[in-house]
């Protein structure tokens, strides 16, 4: 009978828990539902990629309104950027949708991209080893077989690279989460007293499964020197998923290091190690952005040193965090739509044979120096306030603790964005001011929607620099006490 | 030594054997059936751990399952030449060195240094550890059993879509 009572209690728990997962559960039907839509009119409605894609917006801005219940019930820093991942899935289908015509294998393309979110969501709201895990390889696994969507040679390749990478990695830190089960005998985060366990096991073990965990954490941003997969797959990859990849893995998996933060940085190896990593990631990755001549390849490293921004913002504070995630989330979005309007319009990707074409089509080339901007930190534009706050997120943590780390991360920070501008402003140069010899190129039509959803995009990133109360308003919303 | 110890390291050096030789057979399909001798003294340690239901699961997923599956798809595509199947090896002695650097900091980290006597709990394992197993996966870990079943489902819509043949179109 008391088992009985037990077992009713759990199952009650169990249930409790389970209406904080509506998004997930319902971007879960949006998945079924768009597997058995294909089943039934593949290559049979003429129209049925546009139609797998809306049904497919339609269920994301449910489970996005959905979301806005959950964060108004829990207002944490999971629940917020959840909503945030949400949207960036939207702003991918919306972005896809403009290109139907175009996209192989819709119905997968959707549900593969639907997992990806999931495992996303998963890893931003959870503190469970199990969960986490599963989140990630989620991920991960929606990301391998995303990267092989352009179905030639080299997307292969990169998939295959990419697959081989993130095996090892996740290797490392299933072996990491096993050894940090096993010492600490739980598997939610929350219950970890991981300074008296080091009374209890000794020093090394733990950090050891520390450090391999936070591999496979750090592998997953791209952080360098977990980074080497990263250009090729950004290269081979259709244009939009690369957008998504830039940003929906990276911002799930900082909200995690917030997340896991006052639990794993109790040791201070561990903290040295991130901010090394945020160094390391700035200096190659801006570095080696400087000799890339494929624009998608020196985007990759542009996200790469974008990681180790977005890292020194992680020590700075949340608020910097949040703003400057949602920034590079709307920045990224932007720029690799106009790096795909380009390639459609022209079938070029490399920066040299943008040469002219400022004159050619002036709206792109505008919208092109905007982002571009914003990418490099200046105003007038969201990218700057975004830096802003970093920076002085950052200097007032060395004033209150007198910490050189603090301080060279600053310099680093701003030497970095000084190099940046060479690099990003190589685009705008090619447009407008390297005189051509007139180049003819083949045009093709390209879709004014989604130029005009670009230029909105930008629009924001305009509006975000001279207004950006409303903004700071919705991120001081978040309950960050949690 | 009492005899459970030894059958212990018995299987323990199976293990460690059968891995090694996958590592310097070259034949592939040597290399699968040293994997299916590995995957079968790896379960016989479950048990001997009074794991005995992951064990028995390691033999039905690993054993009957996935290998089962390595050793048809070499079947099938060793007809199309007749030859066995041999892989080459690359960067050997960098590969040899990093993993002799892994192998001893695990070692000396893990076993040397590692205080596993504190970690002795006190918990006892129920009588019957299915029931327990199912009815914690039903309840308590609800849902990450059910992440798993949408993970396998996108993993096995992304290997139709990968492997699925395409007619050549070249633009």
């Amino acid at each position: 009978m008391e088992y009985a009572s037990q077992l009713n209690n759990q199952l009650q728990n169990t249930i409790a828990l389970l209406s904080g997962y509506w998004p997930e559960f319902i971007i879960v039907i949006g998945l079924v539902v768009t597997l058995i839509i294909d089943l039934i009119f593949f290559n049979k409605e003429k129209n049925s990629n546009w139609w797998i894609g809306f049904v497919n917006l339609v269920f994301l801005i449910l489970a996005f309104t959905k979301q806005v219940d959950v964060y108004s019930y829990f207002s944490n820093l999971g629940e917020f950027m959840k909503l945030v991942l949400l949207f960036a899935g939207v702003l991918f289908i919306v972005f896809s949708l403009t290109q139907t015509h175009q996209t192989k294998k819709a119905g997968e393309y959707y549900i593969i991209f639907n997992g990806l979110l999931i495992g996303a969501l998963l890893i931003a709201k959870s503190t469970n080893l199990l969960v986490i895990y599963l989140g990630i390889e989620m991920m991960s696994i929606s990301a391998y077989v995303l990267s092989a969507f352009s179905f030639n040679k080299n997307s292969a390749e990169a998939s295959l690279k990419y697959l081989l990478f993130g095996a090892v990695s996740s290797a490392f830190m299933l072996f990491g989460m096993s050894l940090l089960y096993g010492f600490t005998q739980t598997l939610n985060i929350n219950d970890f007293e991981l300074l008296h366990t080091v009374k209890v096991i000794g020093d090394l073990p733990i950090k050891l499964a520390v450090f391999m965990t936070m591999f496979g954490f750090l592998f997953k941003i791209a952080a360098t020197p977990m980074h080497i997969w990263s250009p090729d797959v950004y290269e081979a990859t259709p244009t939009f998923v690369v957008a998504a990849f830039s940003v929906i893995p990276k911002l799930a998996v900082f909200v995690l290091l917030f997340n896991i933060a006052d639990k794993f940085l109790v040791f201070p190896e561990v903290e040295l190690l991130l901010q090394f990593t945020a160094i390391l990631s700035l200096t190659i990755g801006n570095f080696a952005a400087l000799w890339q001549k494929n624009a998608k390849r020196m985007l990759a490293y542009s996200s790469i040193a974008h990681t180790g921004f977005l890292l020194i913002a992680f020590f700075a504070n949340m608020q910097s965090f949040v703003f400057y995630g949602l920034v590079y989330l709307i920045m990224n979005f932007a720029v690799f739509g106009l790096v795909k309007v380009v390639e459609q319009k022209f079938s070029i990707t490399d920066i040299e044979q943008y040469i002219g074409l400022g004159k050619k089509i002036p709206l792109i080339g505008v919208l092109f120096v905007v982002a571009l901007i914003s990418l490099t930190g200046l105003p007038p534009t969201a990218g700057f306030t975004a830096k802003i706050l970093v920076f002085s997120g950052i200097w007032e943590k060395y004033l209150t603790n007198h910490n050189p780390v603090y301080l060279s991360l600053f310099v680093f920070g701003l030497f970095n964005t000084v190099v940046s501008l060479f690099y990003y402003l190589k685009i705008p140069y090619f447009m407008f001011i390297k005189k051509s010899n007139e180049v003819i190129l083949n045009e093709h039509k390209s879709s004014t929607v989604l130029t005009y959803l670009i230029g909105s995009l930008v629009f924001v990133l305009i509006l975000c620099f001279f207004l950006p109360n409303s903004l700071m308003d919705m991120i001081y919303s978040i309950n960050f006490a949690q | 030594m009492n005899w459970m110890t030894t059958i212990f390291y018995f299987f323990g050096a199976i293990t460690v054997l059968s891995a090694l030789g996958i590592l310097f057979t070259r034949n592939v399909l040597h290399a699968t059936f040293l994997l299916m001798l590995s995957f079968f003294s790896v379960a016989g340690i479950y048990v001997l751990g009074n794991a005995s239901f992951i064990g028995v699961t390691q033999l039905l997923i690993y054993v009957g399952g996935i290998l089962i599956l390595m050793v048809f798809g070499l079947m099938l595509t060793t007809k199309l030449n007749g030859k066995a199947l041999v892989t080459e090896n690359h960067n050997r002695l960098i590969g040899v060195l990093l993993g002799t650097v892994f192998f001893s900091i695990l070692s000396y980290i893990i076993i040397f240094s590692a205080n596993f006597e504190m970690l002795k709990s006190n918990k006892t394992l129920p009588e019957n550890a299915v029931e327990f197993i199912g009815i914690n996966l039903m309840s308590n870990y609800l849902i990450p059993f059910e992440i798993a079943a949408i993970l396998l489902l996108v993993a096995l819509i992304g290997a139709a879509v990968i492997s699925e043949k395409r007619k050549e179109k070249q633009e």
